[in-house]
C-alpha cells in the first residue's frame, strides 16, 4: 500500500468521500463540497463560452474586419434582456433564433437517419424467426402508438404484442442501467483504491 | 407584434436550414452556413445564463441566510468567480486550471452520479414488484440483459450471455425501433408546429 | 422476520452493494472477459487504417459519465496511438476537452508530437448545430485549439478540407449532444463512418443503428472497454472492474427478488389472518 503524495489526488479523493458521505446522512461537508464542484462547474461553462466568442466572435470582427458578425454579438447580448422586465420581449428574438436553427436541423436530420432509414432497415426477409420477431414487434410498438382505431380486435392483439416488446426493451434498458451506475462507482471506487490509498494496481 | 416578430425569426431561419438541406443551391448552403455559424456565437453566450441564475440564487441566500448557511453560497460564488477569472485571464489547458478541474469538478460530479448506484439498488428494492405480466417480463429480460452482460453469468449458465444477447438484438430491437421511428414523426410535427408558429411556449408566457 | 426485511434501513442496502463493489477490487477472482461483436467490429476496423490516417474523437461526455468511458476511450486511444493514426480530438460538452486533454496526456499519444500526430481542438457551443456547423468548414469552426495555439498550418491537419476526409469518427458520449445527433449530421449525409464510446443506459438505444448499419461499432460502458482492453493486450481498469461487476448485478438481482418474495408473502398473509381459513 503506497498512498499519494499528490496535493490534487488528495482533494479529489477527500471531495469523493464527502460527497459519499451523504449515502449515511447529510453533512456540511457534502454540502460545502456539492457548492463548490457546482461553483467550479459553472466557471468552467462560462470560461468555454467566452473562449468561442473570442475566436469565432470578438477577434474575426475587430481583427479581419468581419463586422458582420455584430449581428450574433449583438444577439447573443441580448438573450440577458430577459433579467431585466421593461425588455424582456427582446430576449424571445435570439432564442426564436436558435429555435428555428435547431428545429430546422432536427427535421431534416429526423427525416433521414431516424425515420426513412429505420424504415428501410427494417425491411428484411421473413426467412427466421429473429426478422419475423423484428418485423411483428416494430409493428406492433407503432400501433400501439396509433390512436385513430381503437385497440380491438386484430388490431388489438397487435397492439398487445407491441406492448410486450416494448416491456422487453424497458428490461433491456433497466438492465443496462444497472450495468452503467455500478461501473460509475466502481470507477470511483478504483480512484480511491488505486491512484489514492495505492491498495490495487 | 413582438411575438410576431419572434415567431417570424423561427420560422425564417427554420425554413433556410431545412431547404438548404434539401436542395443542392450554393446560395442556400452559404447562408445556411452563415446563419448556423451564428448561432455557434449565440449558443456560446447562452452559456453563461445558468451561472447568471446561480448568482442572483445565492446572493439572495447569503443576504437571507441564517447561522452558518451563507459559508455553502459564499463557497460556490468564490469557485465560480475563482474559476471564470483564471480560465479567461490563462486559458483552460492552463495547470492551476486543470488542477482544480481535476480535484474538485470531476470528482464531485463523477461521484454524485455513482452514488445512482446505491439508489437504483434501494428503489430495485422497495419498488420493483412483479404485479401484471409486463412486470413480469420487464423483470425477466432485465435479468437475462443483467446476468449476459457479466463474467460470473457465463459462469453460472452458458445460456446467458446467448439469450441476453439475443433478448438485445431482436425484441429489444424492435421496441427501440418502433419508438424511435414514432418519436421521430413526433418530432417532424412538433418541429414543423414550431417553425409554422402553431407552438409558442419556447418564447416563455402563454403556450399555443 | 419479512415486515423487519421490507423496512430496513436503505443504508443496509447502500452497505451491501458497496461491499459487493469494493471486496472484488481488492481480491480479484479472475473471471474472463467476453468481447463483443460490436467492440470487434470497431477494433477491427481501426486495425485496418493507414497510419496517418485522421480519425475524429470527440469527447461529448461530463465527468458523471466519464467513469464508465474512461477504460474504453483510454484503449481506443492507445490503439489509434500504435496504429499511428492521427487524433483529431475535439468535442460539443463544455467538459468534453478538458477530459479528452486528461485522456491524450495519459495515452501512448503522450510520447506523440502534439499538433503532428494529435491535437485537441477544443469546445464548440451549439450542440447538434455545432456539430453541423464543424462537418461543414472544421478549420473555420476551430481557429484555435484547446491550448489556445492557431490551427493553421497544423501538420496533423494537413490534407483535410472536412470531415469527408476523416476515415472514421468517434463519439465519446453520454448525452446529447451525442450518437443520434452525430448520425443525423455527419453520418447519414455525409457518408462517413460512425462509432461510439457509449455509457451503459444508451446501450439499447444504439441496436437500431447497429443493424441499420449507422454505426460500424461500439465500446459499450467499462464492459466494452474491458474487451477492447483485451484486444489490444493492454488489460487495466477495465479489466480490473469486472469481477466487481459481476458480484455487484448479484447483489441487484437479490435485492430485486427479495423485494419481491416480501412482497408475495405479504400479499397472503392477510388472508390467513381474517381467520375462517381450511385447518
Amino acid at each position: 500500500m503506497s498512498v499519494s503524495t499528490s496535493a490534487g489526488v488528495w482533494i479529489a479523493s477527500l471531495a469523493t468521500l464527502a460527497i459519499m458521505s451523504f449515502a449515511y446522512k447529510d453533512n456540511p461537508f457534502y454540502r460545502l463540497v456539492e457548492n463548490l464542484y457546482v461553483g467550479v462547474s459553472a466557471g468552467h461553462a462560462i470560461v468555454l463560452g467566452w473562449g468561442n466568442i473570442r475566436d469565432l466572435g470578438w477577434t474575426p470582427m475587430v481583427q479581419k474586419g468581419q463586422w458582420i458578425l455584430l449581428i450574433p454579438m449583438i444577439l447573443g447580448i441580448l438573450l440577458y434582456a430577459r433579467y431585466f422586465k421593461q425588455v424582456f420581449w427582446i430576449s424571445r428574438i435570439p432564442i426564436a433564433f436558435l429555435m428555428g436553427i435547431g428545429t430546422g436541423l432536427s427535421i431534416s436530420g429526423i427525416i433521414g437517419s431516424q425515420v426513412v432509414t429505420q424504415a428501410k432497415a427494417n425491411i428484411v426477409a421473413l426467412n427466421n424467426w429473429d426478422n419475423v420477431v423484428i418485423v411483428l414487434g416494430t409493428f406492433g410498438v407503432l400501433s400501439y402508438f396509433f390512436f385513430l382505431l381503437e385497440h380491438k380486435g386484430v388490431g388489438g392483439a397487435v397492439a398487445r404484442f407491441g406492448r410486450y416488446v416494448m416491456m422487453v426493451a424497458f428490461g433491456a434498458a433497466f438492465g443496462s442501467t444497472v450495468m452503467g451506475r455500478m461501473s460509475l462507482f466502481i470507477a470511483r471506487l478504483q480512484y480511491l483504491l488505486a491512484n489514492w490509498l495505492g491498495v490495487i494496481k | 407584434m413582438r411575438r410576431e416578430l419572434s415567431i417570424a425569426v423561427t420560422f425564417l431561419t427554420g425554413l433556410l436550414v431545412v431547404t438548404a438541406f434539401f436542395f443542392t443551391s450554393k446560395p442556400l448552403a452559404q447562408a445556411s452556413q452563415t446563419i448556423q455559424s451564428w448561432g455557434v456565437i449565440v449558443s456560446a453566450f447562452a452559456l453563461g445564463m445558468a451561472s447568471v441564475n446561480l448568482i442572483q440564487v445565492h446572493v439572495k441566500k447569503i443576504a437571507r441566510s441564517k447561522g452558518m448557511e451563507w459559508l455553502y453560497s459564499g463557497a460556490l460564488l468564490a469557485a465560480l468567480a475563482g474559476m471564470t477569472l483564471l480560465g479567461i485571464s490563462k486559458g483552460p489547458a492552463n495547470k492551476t486550471y486543470t488542477f482544480w478541474f481535476d480535484a474538485l469538478f470531476t470528482p464531485g460530479q463523477a461521484t454524485v452520479y455513482a452514488m445512482t448506484g446505491f439508489y437504483i439498488a434501494s428503489a430495485a428494492f422497495r419498488a420493483f414488484r412483479i404485479r401484471n405480466i409486463e412486470a413480469a417480463i420487464l423483470l425477466v429480460s432485465a435479468a437475462f440483459v443483467m446476468l449476459g452482460n457479466v463474467s460470473v453469468g457465463e459462469a453460472m449458465w452458458k445460456g446467458f450471455p446467448v439469450v441476453g444477447k439475443w433478448l438485445m438484438n431482436v425484441p429489444n430491437l424492435a421496441g427501440q425501433r418502433g419508438m424511435m421511428i414514432g418519436a421521430g414523426i413526433g418530432g417532424i410535427a412538433g418541429g414543423l408546429r414550431v417553425l409554422l408558429g402553431i407552438e409558442k411556449s419556447y418564447l416563455g408566457g402563454s403556450g399555443s | 422476520m419479512l415486515e423487519k426485511l421490507e423496512k430496513m434501513d436503505r443504508r443496509l442496502i447502500y452497505l451491501v452493494v458497496f461491499l459487493s463493489l469494493t471486496i472484488p477490487l481488492i481480491w480479484p477472482i479472475g473471471l474472463p472477459v467476453s468481447i463483443g461483436s460490436e467492440t470487434r467490429s470497431l477494433y477491427e476496423l481501426i486495425d485496418g487504417l493507414p497510419a496517418r490516417t485522421p480519425v475524429i474523437v470527440s469527447f461529448d461526455c461530463s465527468p458523471g459519465g466519464y467513469g464508465e468511458l474512461s477504460s474504453g476511450a483510454m484503449a481506443l486511444l492507445n490503439h489509434m496511438a500504435k496504429k499511428d493514426l492521427r487524433c483529431i480530438g475535439m468535442g460539443f460538452f463544455d467538459t468534453g476537452p478538458s477530459l479528452l486533454e486528461g485522456a491524450l496526456a495519459s495515452s501512448l499519444y503522450k510520447g506523440k508530437t502534439y499538433g503532428t500526430d494529435y491535437v485537441n481542438l477544443g469546445y464548440l457551443a451549439g450542440g447538434e448545430n455545432g456539430i453541423s456547423a464543424m462537418a461543414k468548414n472544421i478549420l473555420g469552426s476551430f481557429p484555435k485549439d484547446f491550448r489556445g495555439a492557431s490551427t493553421a498550418g497544423l501538420p496533423v491537419l494537413q490534407g483535410i478540407a472536412g470531415v469527408k476526409d476523416m476515415a472514421l469518427v468517434v463519439t465519446v458520449s453520454s448525452g446529447t449532444p451525442g450518437v443520434a445527433e452525430w448520425i443525423r449530421q455527419v453520418g447519414d449525409p455525409l457518408k462517413v463512418p460512425m462509432a461510439t464510446v457509449l455509457v451503459a443506459v444508451n446501450i439499447p438505444n444504439m441496436t437500431p443503428y447497429l443493424q441499420a448499419k449507422q454505426l460500424c461499432g461500439m465500446i459499450p460502458s467499462m464492459k466494452g472497454g474491458a474487451g477492447y482492453e483485451a484486444l489490444i493486450n493492454m488489460k487495466a481498469l477495465g479489466t480490473a472492474g469486472m469481477d466487481a461487476q459481476s458480484i455487484s448485478h448479484l447483489a441487484i438481482l437479490f435485492f430485486v427478488i427479495l423485494g419481491n418474495v416480501i412482497y408475495f408473502a405479504g400479499r397472503n398473509k392477510p388472508a390467513a389472518a381474517k381467520g375462517g381459513g381450511r385447518q
